[in-house]
Parts: structure tokens; C-alpha cells; sequence
């Protein structure tokens, strides 16, 4: 160590308070600004992979940006649904792979996915635990979703009522979980995902055959006295099972069911002009390049961070300012021991050169542990961030 | 014959326009122990420090050593002064100038932290052990100066400057903050360890109870120091 980055540590060492005051201003100014862009840089990143790892998006015409949050990242809600009608309309000629998806409801807090096993090719998932579901009620858990729950293949899992007390609508349904997903990174380790059939029966699309005068004390309800009336000792859920599966169907046109999105995967550059060209003129439909989308997001979060930066750069002056006057009022503090110094045979750059020692090592030890915070708080948050 | 270390001549320095002190001609040989004495304000610590090159006389030569400080139309280079005075000249001050936030260890190898016409070799190390053992401080080398009494400080102060060897020391009233006791076993050691560098002294002291100790007294009123 040189002579006078020794001096420059023995005092910020020996003036602890002060130093650590230093400290955790330079920290306090760096913190947010390091996490925010760290957090900026991450959740960009990822979020423009998911949505480069999807080709395109059709949805009902309405908002574009819904579309994409709830096709590729199980967020918000899609006001207006498509229909199975639109799928169709989609893969007609064998233009593209189509994987339909209704996002939006959720099951014990998560997000439940109902799709097609070619949402499964589409994203190469495999599962850590057991298999795919192969049949209505069968459910996969993301790899989060299974940990947070903490159930495996085997346990059962409860779609979450949208409203409980409207006895007009289907009863949850009651998923057998049949695999876990590998962790992937993205927003499918948080949601469950379950065929479409399952969704549709838990919207009221669907339901089994069973009457209900016909069910017995130990069942969800009945007819009593001339009026349709619950069990308040039951469970107030549907279960499908291979015994029962057979007597469900849907009390809908196969066409008017609903989808809220579809993943679509052209054949080729051909068959992406095709469709770019029927949806260019669809009034039923619309097709979203996501990565498009996501870029707009992201130059509108880029631009509020610009504000935010601007910010910044004036609290840091201003902290630099501040750092500047007790480094002024050190200096005539100090004044006796910089006359020793001088008197002794050191230059005047020598004591420059101590204060600036100082003053870095405060600066960068501040700047390291808000590094480090930002990193820690960042590493946290984005473990709860899965796009 | 002993060579002369210090020679002023014609010297006239000042602070603005209300004090100028006048040497007409001052020399010290090599090894000599010389007092300065006067009243309160007649340029004592002036003169020490126009010889150890920190202040700059407005006339006259002086000269330390091999080095000419300050020629009649020329000056050493204020770098050159400092090299030389951090490695030839040792100061003690009244006040004793230690740093708290350095250990004693630290503070006495202070010089060699500050400039880099010194190196710190294992050799310093040793000396500094040696210096320490002489002045009694050895077993406070890894304590801060506040944890020390005035006189340990005062050795502590000795050992910074006769650590890096000098031929000259410029004492400027050690002993002026320390009782008469401790005053005088500082002094004994100050005067042992002279000696025993074969260096020279130039101390500025008021009393006058110490003067039989030096080889020669210089009165800077009977020299001529001339109020402006």
C-alpha cells in the first residue's frame, strides 16, 4: 500500500462515524438509480426473449398490448375473447401452427393456462415430474407454481371462483395434477396449465351429466323442497375423473367457445406473407408481431427512465456538492496536521493526493455496496419475475 | 576540523509588513549544539524555518549541507528543498505534531509516507526499533498518540525526527508544553540522541536554565532583528 493511500485509510478508518455517514450517502444516492437500471436492463432482456420466441399473436381486435401481456406473460386480462371459430380461420390451408390459449382465469392464486399440446412444441417444455395432461381435469404445474404450492404429481389443485356467490355460474374445478414442469425462466414456471376442455367446463361452456335431485346428502346440492339448494356440508367444486369424463360435454357451438389468444407459428415466409395479408383485412381478427409490441413497452419504460436518470444526475451533483463541502471543512479541520505534513517535506499534491484518496475510497466503497444491494434486491425481485 | 552545516548570511525575513527579522550573519558547525534564545516574537521559529527551507527569506544566502537554500539571486527549487529537508533535517515542534488517527509506529515513520525521496527498507524498521528502545516508547509503537502522556508524545515526536537520520535537527521549544521534570528527561534524551547520530541541534528554547547544556547560545536580539 502506498504511503499515502495508507494515511487516506488510517483516517477514514480512525473517523469510522463519519467515513460510514460518507459511505451511506454515496450508497443511498446510488442504490435506487443502480437497481432500477439493473432491473430495466433484466426485465427488458427477458422480456424481449419471450416475445422473440414468439412469432406471432392473433386475438380479437381491442387492445394489442392486453393481447401480448396475456398471450406471452399471463398478465391482465383480455377484454374481448376470439373463438375457436378464429383458430380455425387461422390454420386454414395450413398456413401456420395455431395453439390457442385462454388465459385469464387462475387456480389457488396462479395463472391457468388452457391450451393445446402444441403449446408444449412450441416452447419446449418437458416435465421434471411425471407427464402431460391427457385428458379434462388433468392439470401440470409450472415449476414455481408446484413450489409455491408445494404439490406434486398426484396432489389436486382448485380453480379459484370468480365469484362465489353467483350459483348460476359452473362450480371450480377440482385439477388432478399429472406433472411439473422443468424450470424454464419465463412465465410458464408460475402458471398451471390444463387442456382447454377443463377451462371451458370451469366457465360453464360444459358440464357432467349428473342431476341434481339425484345427489345425495354427501354431495354439493340438491333439490329440496321444489328449489335447487347447496349442501352447505359439501365441497363446492366439480371433479373430472375417468369415470366421469364421458358425461361432460359443452353446451356450446364447437366454433363460439372461447379462446382469448392464439400462438401462431407460419410454415414459412409464404405462409407468413399469407397471413400478415388475411389479417391485414380481417375484421374478426388481428395478428401481433409481439416482439413489435414489446419494444413499444419498452421504449415507453426507457423513456420514463430518461426522466428518472435526469433525476439522478442531479441528486448525485448534489450529493457531489455536499461531499465537496466536507471535504472543504476537513481541509480546515485538518489544518494543523496538513501544516505538519508540509513542514515535514510533503508536497502539496502529496495532500491532494491523500484528500482525493479519501474521497475515492468513500465514493467507491458507497458505489460497491449499492452495487451489490442492487444486485441482491434485484436477484430477489426477479425471482418473482418470470416473463 | 568540523565542517560548517549552516551558514546565513545578510538573511532579512518576514510575515507582510509588520515584522522582519535580520540575520547578519548566523553558522553552525557540524555537530554543534547551538540554543536560540530572544523574547516572544523576534523571529526564532522564523529563522528555523528559513533554514529547514519552508520559509522563504526576502534577502540574504543560506545554506544547509551541500544544498544552497537560498542564493542572493537564486533559490533552490521548492521540491528540491523539500527532498532535502525531509531527508536531512529532523523537526521537533512545541506542540509535538502527531497525527491521532496513525499509530505511533505510524507516525514516526510519517516521512517516509510523504515523500518518496525516502524509502522505507527494512533498515528504517530497524532504526526505528532502536530509536524507540532509546526513548522508552517501544512498547507503545502499536498505540495512538491520545492513548500517551505529553512527554511519551514528545518522544514520539524525537523519534519522527531523527528516524529518517538527519544531519541537522531543528527543535523549536520541545520541552515548552511538557513540566520541568519531564522537560528535562526529554531533553536529556534529545541531547543523548544527538549525540549519539552525530547530528547537529538548533533549538529555540526560553529557558534559560537549559543553556549550559548547549555548546553555544545565540541571542536573536543581540544578532539584529529589526522591528519594520
Amino acid at each position: 500500500m502506498s504511503g499515502t493511500l495508507r494515511l487516506a485509510w488510517r483516517y477514514l478508518t480512525w473517523h469510522r462515524t463519519r467515513s460510514l455517514i460518507l459511505v451511506l450517502c454515496i450508497l443511498l444516492t446510488l442504490l435506487l438509480p443502480f437497481a432500477v437500471t439493473m432491473l430495466v436492463d433484466v426485465y427488458g432482456a427477458r422480456f424481449r426473449a419471450r416475445a422473440t420466441a414468439t412469432p406471432y399473436v392473433v386475438g380479437a381486435p381491442g387492445s394489442r398490448y392486453d393481447l401480448v401481456l396475456s398471450a406471452l406473460y399471463f398478465k391482465g386480462q383480455v377484454r374481448t375473447p376470439s373463438t375457436m371459430a378464429e383458430v380455425e380461420r387461422a390454420g386454414r390451408d395450413g398456413l401456420a401452427v395455431v395453439v390457442p390459449l385462454h388465459v385469464g382465469s387462475r387456480a389457488e392464486g396462479h395463472p391457468l393456462v388452457g391450451t393445446s399440446h402444441d403449446y408444449v412444441r412450441l416452447r419446449g417444455l418437458r416435465t421434471a415430474a411425471g407427464r402431460f395432461a391427457q385428458m379434462p381435469g388433468e392439470c401440470v404445474l409450472g415449476a414455481k407454481a408446484a413450489a409455491d404450492l408445494d404439490k406434486g404429481v398426484g396432489a389436486k389443485v382448485l380453480t379459484d371462483t370468480e365469484s362465489v356467490y353467483d350459483f348460476g355460474l359452473a362450480y371450480p374445478i377440482r385439477m388432478r395434477v399429472v406433472g411439473v414442469l422443468a424450470e424454464t425462466g419465463t412465465a410458464d414456471d408460475r402458471a398451471i396449465f390444463t387442456d382447454l376442455d377443463t377451462v371451458w367446463i370451469m366457465l360453464g361452456f360444459g358440464h357432467g351429466h349428473e342431476a341434481p335431485d339425484q345427489i345425495d346428502a354427501d354431495s354439493t346440492s340438491g333439490v329440496k323442497d321444489g328449489t335447487h339448494q347447496l349442501n352447505p356440508k359439501t365441497h363446492l367444486y366439480t371433479e373430472i375423473t375417468p369415470e366421469n369424463v364421458d358425461s361432460f360435454h359443452m353446451h356450446a357451438e364447437p366454433e363460439n367457445l372461447p379462446v382469448t389468444a392464439m400462438i401462431v407459428n407460419p410454415r414459412d415466409g409464404k405462409a407468413r406473407t399469407f397471413l400478415k395479408g388475411r389479417y391485414a383485412v380481417s375484421k374478426t381478427g388481428q395478428l401481433i408481431e409481439p416482439v413489435e409490441v414489446v419494444d413499444e413497452l419498452l421504449e415507453f419504460v426507457f423513456q420514463l427512465k430518461a426522466f428518472f436518470d435526469a433525476n439522478v444526475v442531479l441528486v448525485t451533483a448534489a450529493t457531489m456538492l455536499f461531499l465537496a463541502l466536507v471535504v472543504l471543512l476537513s481541509v480546515r479541520v485538518r489544518r494543523a496536521e496538513i501544516e505538519t505534513l508540509f513542514k515535514i517535506g510533503c508536497a502539496r499534491l502529496t495532500v491532494f493526493r491523500m484528500l482525493a484518496f479519501e474521497l475515492a475510497i468513500v465514493v467507491l466503497l458507497g458505489a460497491v455496496l449499492a452495487a451489490g444491494l442492487a444486485w441482491f434486491g434485484t436477484q430477489v425481485l426477479l425471482s418473482d419475475f418470470l416473463p | 576540523m568540523s565542517e560548517r552545516l549552516v551558514d546565513v548570511d545578510g538573511l532579512r525575513a518576514g510575515y507582510g509588513e509588520g515584522f522582519e527579522l535580520h540575520v547578519p550573519a548566523l553558522h553552525v558547525e557540524a555537530g554543534e549544539t547551538v540554543a536560540l534564545i530572544g523574547p516572544s516574537g523576534c523571529g526564532k521559529t522564523t529563522l528555523l524555518n528559513v533554514i529547514a527551507g519552508i520559509h522563504v527569506p526576502t534577502a540574504g544566502h543560506v545554506r544547509v549541507g551541500d544544498l544552497e537554500l537560498f542564493g542572493s539571486t537564486s533559490r533552490a527549487p521548492d521540491a528540491a528543498r523539500r527532498r532535502f529537508r525531509i531527508s536531512r533535517i529532523g523537526l521537533v515542534f512545541q506542540a509535538f505534531e502527531l497525527l491521532d488517527h496513525l499509530s505511533v509506529r505510524e507516525n514516526i515513520l510519517l516521512p517516509f509516507f510523504v515523500n518518496t525521496a525516502l524509502e522505507h527498507t527494512p533498515a528504517v524498521d530497524a532504526r526505528l526499533a532502536t530509536i524507540a528502545e532509546r526513548l522508552g516508547i517501544a512498547a507503545y509503537l502499536a498505540r495512538h498518540p491520545q492513548a500517551l502522556s505529553q512527554g511519551e508524545r514528545q518522544r514520539v515526536a524525537i523519534a519522527r525526527a531523527l528516524v529518517t537520520d538527519p544531519a541537522l535537527l531543528l527543535a523549536d521549544e520541545p520541552t515548552g508544553n511538557l513540566d520541568p521534570d519531564t522537560g528535562a528527561r526529554i531533553l536529556d534524551l534529545l541531547f543523548d540522541a544527538v549525540r549519539e547520530h552525530e547530528a547537529t541541534l538548533v533549538m529555540v528554547t526560553h529557558d534559560h536554565g537549559l543553556l549550559d547544556r548547549f555548546d553555544r547560545v545565540v541571542d536573536l536580539m543581540a544578532v539584529g532583528t529589526e522591528a519594520a
